[in-house]
């Protein structure tokens, strides 16, 4: 289910109006209900982008926020938007369950592929390929430099969002940001 | 050949936010706040959880110490009898036999 990108902070940012509304969200389940809207999109579409397919998405996303609900009381805000404890929490799960899985799937996307043929019909087949073959290539970018990708194009993040969410600097996800496009234009023209 | 710039399009394109399935946020949403507890609570009893984890595996590792000197200390002390009884025996080998005196 194909939805329009957002800003990446639709609340205005990390500020005193989030930081309140997680002191709240310990004791009070309507707040962590409006945290869980605020980010839901965001977590399940990093992990359907990881895993490949809705079943394993939603299965990881209810991980997540079982898990946020739980650990909420331990959680300082110390400035860092709440969005990276959530990729955090994310990329954990999504790590332990290749890891004990032992799977890596590079099939599925079957929205993603849907939407590109909804957009031209005419050359759909050709698109769809491309698509595959692009999002096959992203699977098999080491951990980081997925995250990199997916945040930044899937969840519209700045380089410096990425970088306070990874706990890197700005500088750091700028050179990494780059050398992820050649490698990934490198491994596209040799498929071209 | 593709440029990199044609290459970002291409990602900005194909990489679009997904929203779960119909009903599945709703679904979790009551899941996750139907429960009776509040994240306080549950992070109490996470931790008493982990606490008594902790407790058993300690336990665990005191009674297994305890059990392993038990049997050391069980073949230690069948060694020092065996040494004993060979000590013993080798005495008793090289003791000469005394003769009873005979009468005249």
């Amino acid at each position: 289910m194909m939805t329009e990108r957002k800003p990446a902070h639709p609340e205005g940012g990390p500020g005193k109006d989030e930081a309140k509304l997680i002191s709240k969200a310990k004791y009070d389940r309507a707040a962590f209900g409006e945290l869980y809207e605020r980010y839901l999109q965001k977590i399940y579409t990093y992990l359907y982008y990881r895993t490949g397919n809705h079943a394993d998405a939603e299965d990881l996303t209810s991980r997540v926020f079982q898990k946020a609900y739980v650990h909420l009381p331990g959680y300082e805000h110390l400035g860092l938007p709440f969005s990276a404890w959530l990729y955090r929490i994310a990329h954990n799960i999504v790590a332990n369950w290749y890891r004990d899985q032992g799977r890596r799937k590079v099939v599925g996307l079957d929205e993603a592929v849907k939407h590109s043929t909804e957009d031209d019909p005419g050359s759909s087949a050709e698109k769809t390929d491309e698509q595959e073959r692009l999002l096959q290539l992203i699977r098999k970018l080491p951990d980081e430099k997925q995250q990199v990708i997916i945040l930044k194009f899937a969840e519209g993040y700045s380089n410096a969002e990425i970088g306070e969410i990874l706990g890197r600097s700005e500088g750091a996800i700028k050179s990494l940001y780059h050398r992820t496009l050649l490698t990934l234009r490198e491994k596209w023209v040799q498929w071209e | 050949m593709t440029t990199e710039r044609a290459l970002e399009a291409k990602l900005r394109s194909m990489l679009v936010p997904i929203s779960p399935r119909k009903g599945y946020a709703s679904m979790l949403k009551n899941k996750l706040l139907s429960g009776s507890r509040m994240p306080v609570e549950l992070e109490k009893a996470d931790r008493a959880g982990e606490i008594a984890t902790l407790t058993t595996l300690g336990l665990g590792a005191v009674a297994t110490v305890a059990a392993v000197a038990t049997i050391g200390g069980m073949v230690a002390g069948l060694l020092g009898s065996g040494v004993l009884l060979l000590g013993a025996a080798k005495r008793g080998m090289g003791r000469k036999e005394i003769k009873a005196p005979t009468a005249c």
